[in-house]
């Protein structure tokens, strides 16, 4: 059996469910895993050679053997059954980060469990054990590429203790996300000049924005900020006018005023000014479409603008 | 501990454990190879090495196969196949690299196991390889095991290990007595070489005296209950080859005998089973005259030789009946009367000239006989293993100068005197007697046992037992070969026999092997319809057998699933443990607390009825409060336990 398949078997969705989830037998599913198949092959050619050479203890050992594996299925199968799978809420990850989902195992009854992991399309788990009258974690590291909210989707958790002849698994779709927030963007850049409501009527040398200098011209600086006397000056490069603002003034960050147009650069660039901000322990207040968030500073400040930021245009 | 040397051995012990068996029939230079590969195997996981490069590990798997096919001849088959999995099981320990291979090693493991079975099932080596499944199922385990758990308990797969063999073992009996047994390979055997033991097709002088001091298990025989009590051993002359013609020193048969016999039983037969071990020739052993032959590939000759149409292999199980008391060929052919009659032109010139004496002398051939036995208890013979070696004339030598000699010797100079005198004769060989295990009722025949007598034809009897040996020695045929030879020519292992206190014991041993042969090795397709029918006739029918079997694993999974499955009770905590005994010495005092009655309330309730009581009931409840439902401290617990150990309420003494 390709093991990839493993969480696609039963084909059927399984139902979403909050969590937690309870292992019963009925939900639990057993398979041979390939060594079980070449297991079972072997005992069927020495059962033929105890036919053939009518080797009574090849009979008597031949089924010691099978009954081995039979009972594997039952100890395979108990090792799974009445767990209480509890998802743990995810830590929210940058896009393009790993972020690691946790389910929480936690014993309906006190038996110890071995070698329990998650299987999923996007890959495995590590296999973890449970002690008797503990509680063990299964972890799944799952990389996100997007922003947004984002769950594993269907999984198996699986197991093929003790003889690794059966593999027991249990399919299922937990109501189960994490935060993926927008991929910061990689350059850092001076955050917007402090603007008003309508961009165009607040003057570009506001009060107490000050000159701080000149850098090279990036595609989006606003046309206002160039320094034509400087092109007149060097002749072919373009220079963008820099101001820096006295500390304790507003600083808005606009879906505006990022100076691209695409709008997951637009994201990037404000979460990399939202990071940039809050280690600065800067105020700062987010403008989104649809959304407004005030200035403010603090861990919680920030998590609210990279959350508006992860879900911006998705809903919830 | 390292723990991937530990995860190594786990592959290797086990491995090595189920090798020991087959290393008798391996070459040295295999052994080697596979001890080196293993102690290389260690030492690399002991060091965290890597592996031996491709091109090395490729040398070495050829040099293996060719030393294989060179030493066998052979990759497959029985003997080279084995070989090859040894090695290729060895070169692979050099290369271990997953989950798969460890499996893959593992399951060589048990099918060398049952391989082996092939050259013994005797009840130690399926003690010993019940030990080696052990180790491999172990092993099993370990490889699902996590490194550090093992390196911190070494052994700690042995107990899951034994408890599932324990499981598999309710699976693995039904399976055992219920699956349908097909008799007869399925495809050809493999002929193989096999070291022929027991009675040869010749009798050569010094031929018997050899297997009379082995004591190789020939066959047991059990008779059946009910038909007269134990059988006296002086009657039990066990027949095998027959031997016709005489070439001056060797008793043999050149030509087949072709036809059936014509004999007429007497008296009622006595029925027994007989458990041949495998002598890898053909003959078969009979009593007398048999009742009606089992159904085997066989043929009876005219002369009761009674041969297999294959060499019998392996332990082979017949019941039959045999008329003790016979007449056999009345009227005897003229061929075969040539036959009988007929010795080499020349040589032993004594003996023919006494024998044709006895002729001029005798009235009757029963004369003759009588002569010549008379002249066997009258002469000064002797009974001896150890007889002069025969010179040219050996029947002449014996019967004139030595007088020394064995079975053969007795047998062999009758038969050439009544063919001398006239009287059809031939040589008999076969066992004679047996050892009588009174704990188990059957006869245990031995090597020892072997004797050869001679057939002589009188008008009017047919064919009848001369037993010359009876009138030198009597006590070989009463008492046994024990008996017979003079106590410094006992072989080795017979003077142990004779010690008295170890016999029982040697019994005793001899029983549960006859056991183990029966039920366990010889449980075949015979034996499976009888004991099924016995039980119920419906279960001897394939379908029936099929169904019970069905039946009786669906049992089996049923009660192990059921005993697996089950909820354990919850193990209730201390705290509660001492509450529930403070409550029920409350209850002997009367104070019944309620279904539904919290502890607080049944306290309040209690202390009323009991002022004398009440604070020690309120701080037992309190404390029982604590110790439950408050932060978990040690303290609490202690004095909770105390508390109620001490609370005697009593009676109340108004």
């Amino acid at each position: 059996m390709a093991t990839r398949a493993l969480p696609y078997i039963p084909w059927r969705k399984p139902r979403m469910e909050p969590g937690p989830v309870h292992l019963t037998a009925r939900r639990l599913y057993i398979l041979p895993t390939r060594g079980g198949l070449v297991f079972g092959l072997l005992l069927l050619g020495l059962l033929v050679g105890a036919i053939n050479y009518g080797v009574s203890l090849a009979y008597l050992f031949t089924f010691w053997f099978a009954g081995l594996g039979v009972v594997g299925i039952l100890h395979t199968q108990r090792n799974l059954a009445g767990l209480v799978l509890r998802p743990l809420p995810v830590e929210p990850v940058f896009a393009g980060e790993v972020a690691e989902f946790v389910l929480e195992v936690d014993l309906a009854e006190g038996r110890a469990r071995h070698r329990l992991g998650i299987h999923h399309p996007g890959g495995r788990g590590p296999l973890a054990d449970v002690p008797a009258d503990a509680r063990g974690r299964l972890r799944l590291d799952l990389p996100q590429p997007a922003r947004g909210r984002h769950g594993p989707g269907r999984f198996a958790v699986y197991s093929e203790y003790p003889l690794g002849l059966f593999r027991c698994w249990s399919v299922m779709e937990l109501d189960w996300r994490g935060l993926v927030y927008p991929a910061p963007a990689g350059e850092a850049r001076p955050f917007p000049a402090a603007l008003g409501e309508d961009e165009g009527a607040v003057p570009l040398r506001g009060e107490g924005a000050e000159f701080a200098g000149l850098r090279a011209y990036l595609p989006g600086d606003p046309p206002r900020r160039i320094a034509w006397k400087a092109l007149a000056r060097s002749g072919d490069r373009l220079v963008t006018k820099q101001f820096s603002r006295p500390v304790g003034r507003q600083l808005w960050l606009d879906w505006r005023e990022t100076g691209v147009a695409d709008p997951e650069a637009r994201l990037s660039r404000l979460t990399r000014w939202v990071l940039d901000a809050h280690t600065a322990g800067l105020a700062f207040g987010l403008r989104l479409p649809g959304l407004e968030i005030p200035v403010q500073a603090g861990e919680g400040h920030l998590r609210r603008c990279l959350e508006a930021l992860a879900l911006q245009g998705q809903g919830p | 501990m390292n723990a991937a040397l530990v995860a190594r051995s786990w592959l290797v012990i086990p491995l090595l454990l189920v090798l020991v068996p087959h290393g008798p029939s391996l070459p040295a230079w295999l052994l080697l190879a596979w001890l080196a590969c293993a102690g290389l195997s260690l030492l690399g996981a002991h060091q965290g090495r890597p592996w031996p490069g491709k091109a090395l590990k490729w040398l070495i798997t050829l040099a293996g196969l060719a030393g294989v096919a060179l030493d066998y001849g052979t990759l497959i088959g029985p003997a080279g196949g084995v070989a090859l999995l040894v090695f290729l099981s060895g070169a692979k320990l050099l290369e271990i690299e997953g989950q798969r291979d460890r499996l893959g090693l593992l399951f060589v493991g048990v099918f060398l196991l049952v391989a082996h079975f092939l050259a013994s099932q005797s009840l130690a080596t399926a003690a010993y390889m019940a030990l080696a499944a052990l180790a491999l199922a172990a092993a099993l385990i370990a490889s699902q095991t996590p490194g550090a758990d093992l390196a911190r308990k070494p052994f700690g797969p042995l107990a899951p290990a034994a408890s599932l063999l324990g499981q598999a073992l309710l699976f693995a009996l039904p399976l055992f007595l219920l699956f349908p047994r097909i008799q007869g390979p399925l495809w050809g055997l493999p002929q193989q070489q096999m070291a022929r033991s027991g009675l040869s097709d010749r009798m050569a002088p010094g031929d018997i005296s050899q297997l009379i001091q082995s004591d190789e298990l020939a066959f047991r025989a059990e008779f059946a209950e009910g038909e007269g009590g134990k059988p006296d051993s002086r009657a039990l002359y066990w027949r095998g080859p027959v031997l016709w013609d005489y070439d001056g020193r060797v008793w043999q048969t050149t030509l087949p005998v072709p036809g059936h016999p014509r004999g007429e039983p007497r008296g009622a037969p006595r029925h027994y089973t007989l458990t041949l071990e495998p002598h890898h020739q053909r003959w078969l052993f009979l009593l007398g005259l048999p009742e009606k032959l089992p159904d085997l590939p066989s043929h009876l000759g005219p002369d009761l030789q009674w041969t297999a149409l294959h060499a019998v292999d392996q332990r082979l199980r017949y019941e039959t009946g045999a008329y003790l008391d016979y007449r056999l060929d009345p009227d005897l052919a003229p061929e075969w009367r040539r036959r009988a009659l007929t010795l080499p032109a020349e040589g032993n010139p004594r003996a023919r000239a006494l024998a044709l004496g006895w002729r001029q002398a005798a009235t009757s051939e029963e004369d003759i006989v009588g002569k010549a036995l008379e002249l066997f208890r009258q002469s000064p013979f002797a009974y001896t293993l150890t007889p002069p070696p025969a010179g040219a004339e050996p029947v002449d030598d014996f019967l004139f100068s030595s007088k020394r000699g064995f079975c053969e010797h007795y047998a062999g100079a009758f038969v050439f005197l009544m063919r001398s005198a006239g009287v059809p004769a031939r040589v008999v060989t076969g066992y004679q007697g047996g050892e009588y295990s009174a704990l188990g009722r059957y006869w245990i025949v031995r090597g020892r046992d072997a004797h050869a007598w001679a057939e002589a034809w009188l008008p009017g009897r047919g064919w009848v037992r001369v037993d010359p040996t009876a009138a030198v020695a009597p006590d070989r045929v009463e008492r046994g070969i024990g008996a017979a030879l003079p106590a410094a020519e006992l072989p080795g292992p017979m003077a142990v026999m004779n010690g008295a206190w170890l016999r029982p014991l040697l019994l005793g041993w001899d029983l549960v092997n006859n056991q183990w042969n029966q039920w366990v090795l010889g449980y075949n397709l015979e034996r499976q319809r009888k004991l099924l029918s016995r039980l119920n006739p419906l279960l001897a029918t394939l379908e029936g057998s099929l169904t019970i079997l069905a039946l009786a694993s669906a049992g089996v999974l049923g009660m192990l699933g059921i005993g697996l499955f089950a909820r354990r009770p919850p193990r209730r905590d201390p705290a509660t443990r001492a509450y529930a005994r403070f409550c029920g010495r409350l209850a002997r005092a009367g104070l019944e607390r309620g279904a539904a009655e919290g502890p607080a309330d049944f306290a309040r309730r209690a202390g009323g009825a009991r002022p004398d009581l009440a604070s020690e009931i309120g701080r037992i409840t309190g404390l029982y409060l604590a110790a439950r439902y408050g932060k978990a401290e040690v303290g609490e617990l202690a004095a909770l336990k105390t508390a109620v150990a001490r609370f005697r309420p009593g009676r109340r003494s108004r």
